[in-house]
């Protein structure tokens, strides 16, 4: 690039010569100063290139100034259209879930209620009474999952809400679950009975997001995820502990940053612990990260503790 | 024995459905549409109708809107699988317009049955 502005910088100095050649502009400069007796030749044409130089430099300078602010500006809309292009991605990734989630539940309805009446239908000695339950009992499974994604993917997140902790935890566990693909041990231990003001897909964005954060550091040899909670009278925590790599102290200080990700491009926008803060801040609560490199990572959600007879 | 007119579009849930009401013990009509449904309300003048909400041609919160008009106490039991918005949009629609139960597909029979049996018992 600067050679490129190097050689236009050349090619208008010739052509310009050029233009002051054609024009007999020596000349001009000639009958000019016969006219004006007291400019002197030399002055003229010293104050002429003085002119041509300053001009030049100028234009050097500036373009360099220019090209600079031109690819940083490139950079980040290139940047911004991928995020839009991702969130668009993400938008119609949730239309099709939620059309798939109806259409499955329109295939789970009758699995669920006939193999219900079959199985009841039978008699419990009988070799089918056992596979009869099966059916039931993964189209069940499979109408929790469903649910789930349908929840998930809902547009509308309502306002002045308050969501069961621990109840929440363990609906959204399976959901948790088909999001692992390192991890093959998810604990979830919740024994707190308050709610924090926190509507569910906002809840489950923030897990989903923690979890396939700590999913994607860990090993697929050992890699462990446990979320518990604590609950006292003003804060009800959540708490995101993985066995994975953890995060060097100057990562740790980034990780917070929009679009900063130590991931390859296409496997992540770095946009996740971003959207993470800003929906826990919503909800009036706060989110604290501790890692050691090797070890693993700790992410502790703070919220409002609602009480219950409220 | 309690009629039911059973309304929907999809074939498998409403075999499934009927089925189920009928070993309930429930007298059982099937439509397609809303538009059958509303044809076969005033022909056969069942004592409950159970509706899906999203069906084509006039859908359920046609049908229990119109319902409403005619019968304010009619009772109606929605039934959603959710797609376009969500499921609980238009449950919650079937609500303020007077359905007495909303179900989720997929549900249990079992609590469709009872909900048909509470609201046809008065």
């Amino acid at each position: 690039m600067p050679l490129f502005i190097g050689l236009l910088y050349a090619v208008t100095l010739v052509v310009l010569t050029g233009i002051l050649i054609t024009l007999d502009a020596f000349d001009w400069f000639y009958e000019a100063s016969r006219k004006h007796e007291e400019w002197e030749l030399d002055e003229i044409i010293l104050g002429v290139f003085a002119a041509l130089m300053v001009s030049s430099v100028g234009f050097g300078i500036n373009s360099f100034f220019m090209l600079r602010r031109v690819r940083r500006e490139t950079a980040l809309r290139s940047e911004y259209q991928r995020e839009v292009a991702q969130s668009r991605h993400l938008k119609s990734l949730g239309l099709l879930a939620s059309g798939l989630a109806h259409s499955a539940n329109n295939y789970l309805q009758p699995i669920g209620t006939l193999g219900r009446l079959a199985r009841d239908d039978t008699d419990k000695k009988s070799p089918n009474y056992e596979l009869l339950d099966r059916i039931v009992q993964s189209a069940e499974s499979a109408s929790d999952l469903f649910r789930e994604v349908l929840a998930y993917s809902s547009p509308h997140p309502d306002t002045n809400s308050r969501l069961q902790l621990t109840e929440t935890l363990v609906r959204i566990e399976p959901l948790l679950r088909v999001s692992l693909s390192n991890v093959e041990t998810l604990v979830i231990q919740s024994e707190a009975a308050g709610a924090i003001p926190i509507d569910p897909t906002s809840f489950t964005d923030i897990m989903l997001a923690l979890v396939t954060n700590s999913d994607a550091a860990c090993n697929p040899d050992h890699g462990e995820i446990h979320i518990s909670t604590i609950e006292d009278a003003d804060t009800l925590s959540v708490i995101v502990d993985d066995n994975g790599s953890g995060m060097r102290a100057d990562v740790l200080e980034q990780a917070f940053n929009p679009f900063f990700t130590t991931k390859k491009i296409n496997e992540g926008t770095g946009l996740g612990l971003s959207i993470v803060t800003s929906l826990v801040e919503k909800a009036g609560g706060a989110i604290e990260l501790k890692s050691e490199l090797n070890k693993g990572t700790r992410v502790v959600l703070r919220f409002p503790h609602i009480d219950n007879t409220r | 024995m309690i009629n039911v007119l059973l309304a929907e579009d999809d074939e498998a849930v409403r075999f499934s459905l009927r089925i189920a009401l009928e070993r309930a013990g429930f007298d059982v009509s099937t439509a397609k549409d809303g538009r059958d449904a509303l044809r076969q309300i005033k022909e056969r003048k069942p004592d409950i109708v159970v509706t899906d909400i999203l069906m084509p041609n006039q859908d359920g919160i046609e049908v229990l809107t119109s319902m409403r008009l005619e019968d304010p106490d009619f009772p109606v039991i929605a039934v959603s699988g959710g797609g376009r918005v969500s499921s609980e949009d238009y449950l919650n629609t079937a609500s303020v317009l007077g359905a007495v139960a909303v179900f989720k597909k997929p549900f249990n029979e079992g609590d469709l049955i009872s909900a048909i049996k509470t609201a046809t018992a008065s």
